[in-house]
């Protein structure tokens, strides 16, 4: 189970979330809410790539006291990934793949499944937006993850991508794998169920 | 003056003497503050003397000069690439005369301290009957600014030679990459000229220092050369931060632990200095001298990034941070105690990156 607890976090004075108790438990979440109301941060936040006040756990595994430990059960991705255009995909699969104990036949498989196995070998450089985004998921479902933290996973990819990705999730979801995303599309309408919702309004986050 | 020429100097040659205030002081302090008030004129009197007639050390005050112009070409190039200043690109509709003529006078703005101290020394050389000494000065001053407004003209008119363009071999890398090379690629593939100029400037400091001549063997003179050396680092290590920031923000999520992380970012570090080493090596600097340079290299280099994870980047700030930190290192290395301050800045780096690598706000 990931818990946040006491969550705070201000840009400046602005304070963008104020979470006292929130727990995420198995299965599928989407994160609702309207432009800059703090869904993005959220997921940066529980990714452990921004600062924040409180504390976040799996299980027993504190974001802050067990930061190596706690990496390795999250995957991040944002919704406009950039990465070094002079690497190519294949150097970036292999980093994870090193860094999250992923197998070949995992990348194989995922490089299959996203189509990417034509471009993978070119600098990242020359890729439009949503070839980068394919690689990004691709990366995101690498090694052995607990949750898989998503923002905007439909944005950039094309119409053929989003069955793909679904049933990624639906597979990767069966076998354990518990998903966070934010989308401003209707995840209703993927036929991707049950999902529990949420949504950030005035810095809280509440369950629909 | 005009809009073109006054658009250069608020955004060039302005920063340029912001940037280098630091830098300035030092020298003014060096060349006049040491001396005794009675003693100025006839310090300088004798100090152009010699260089009007030796040619040996004519050849190292033009050394000097070729080093202040790498670092005012390096930084104009770096100020080119800013994203804020891509409008500047407009100038290559100019006709090629007045876009010269517009760089010229930007160069020659910022070429401005060299030239004035030139003055004298042309004035002292006719005056002294020191005629071709004297002019090749003035030819020399002529060559460093046509050829560095030539360049940067050129920069300007064709921009997109730049990504074909390396002073560097492109290496195919077999194997996974680390992260260092992640690091190490950045430079080499999208800011060569910064790093060959880099790397230049500091090596021709460190040969420059050893060609004082001494009685004895003193490895203090090899160190502060490469002192100079390390302190021209501090656009690489901002621009390396930089990139960090934009493009490596996923590896803030791996699961990577700090102390790696650390141990990963000295050998960025001491990667770079490879030329240094070879060049100390090269000048017969002691094994255990060379091994202690090297520490003390990089540690010096580590401390400065990990400086920069204390708030948002700013290169004002950074300026001023590694002119101090030079300013600091140059006297304890004169007074021969670089090793403890090596220990101090290997503990200092660790405890920045410890406390403030999470708290950092991307």
């Amino acid at each position: 189970m990931l818990s946040i607890h006491k969550l705070k976090k201000q840009y400046g004075s602005h304070l963008i979330l104020d979470v006292d108790l929130l727990q995420f438990d198995s299965g599928l979440y989407w994160v609702k809410g309207a432009n800059g109301s703090g869904k993005s941060t959220l997921l940066k936040i529980l990714g452990g790539i921004i600062p924040f006040q409180g504390e976040i756990e799996i299980g027993s595994t504190s974001l802050k006291k067990q930061t190596t430990e706690y990496r390795r059960l999250v995957s991040y991705v944002e919704a406009e990934p950039l990465y070094p255009p002079f690497l190519t995909g294949s150097d970036l699969i292999s980093f994870y793949s090193t860094t999250r104990n992923a197998s070949k036949e995992q990348v194989k498989e995922l490089t299959e499944k996203f189509n990417i196995q034509y471009f993978v070998q070119n600098p990242i450089g020359t890729y439009s937006s949503g070839m980068v985004k394919k690689l990004s998921l691709v990366l995101a479902f690498l090694g052995n993850p607990k949750y898989i933290l998503l923002d905007e996973p439909l944005v950039t990819i094309d119409k053929d991508s989003v069955p793909i990705l679904l049933a990624l999730v639906r597979k990767y979801s069966n076998e354990g794998m518990n998903f966070i995303f934010t989308s401003h599309q209707a995840f209703e309408a993927t036929g991707l169920a049950p999902i529990q919702e949420l949504e950030v309004k005035n810095a809280r986050v509440c369950f629909r | 003056m005009l809009p073109v020429t006054k658009v250069l100097v608020s955004i060039i040659v302005k920063k340029f003497y912001e940037r280098n205030a630091g830098l300035f002081f030092f020298i003014f302090y060096l060349m006049f503050a040491i001396v005794e008030p009675n003693q100025i004129v006839g310090f300088h009197r004798s100090l152009i003397y010699g260089t009007l007639s030796s040619t040996v050390f004519l050849l190292v005050v033009m050394g000097v000069w070729c080093l202040y112009a790498i670092k005012y070409l390096q930084f104009i190039l770096v100020e080119f690439d800013q994203p804020q200043n891509k409008f500047l690109l407009e100038l290559s509709k100019l006709s090629p005369s007045k876009l010269f003529w517009s760089i010229l006078l930007t160069v020659t703005l910022v070429y401005e301290p060299v030239l004035i101290y030139s003055v004298f020394i042309v004035f002292f050389g006719f005056a002294s009957h020191h005629y071709w000494p004297t002019i090749a000065v003035i030819v020399f001053h002529s060559c460093i600014l046509i050829s560095t407004s030539f360049l940067l003209a050129r920069r300007l008119n064709l921009p997109h030679e730049k990504t074909n363009f390396s002073f560097f071999p492109t290496v195919r890398w077999p194997w996974p990459k680390p992260v260092p090379i992640f690091y190490i690629s950045q430079l080499v593939n999208q800011l060569p000229t910064v790093l060959f100029f880099t790397k230049a400037f500091s090596v021709f400091a460190i040969y420059g220092f050893m060609q004082i001549p001494l009685d004895h063997y003193e490895p203090r003179v090899a160190l502060l050369g490469l002192l100079i050396g390390l302190a021209s680092h501090s656009v690489i290590i901002f621009e390396l931060r930089k990139f960090e920031d934009t493009y490596m923000r996923f590896l803030r999520g791996m699961p990577i632990s700090l102390p790696e992380r650390f141990l990963k970012m000295a050998l960025v570090y001491s990667v770079l200095l490879l030329p240094e080493i070879g060049m100390l090596a090269l000048r017969g600097v002691h094994v255990l001298d060379l091994t202690g340079a090297v520490v003390f290299a990089t540690a010096y280099l580590t401390l400065i990034h990990c400086k920069l994870f204390q708030s948002e980047l700013n290169m004002g700030k950074h300026t001023n941070w590694t002119l101090g930190l030079f300013l600091i290192s140059f006297m304890l290395v004169l007074f021969n105690i670089y090793l403890i301050e090596t220990v101090l800045m290997w503990g200092l780096a660790y405890f920045w990156l410890n406390r403030d690598y999470y708290r950092y706000e991307i």
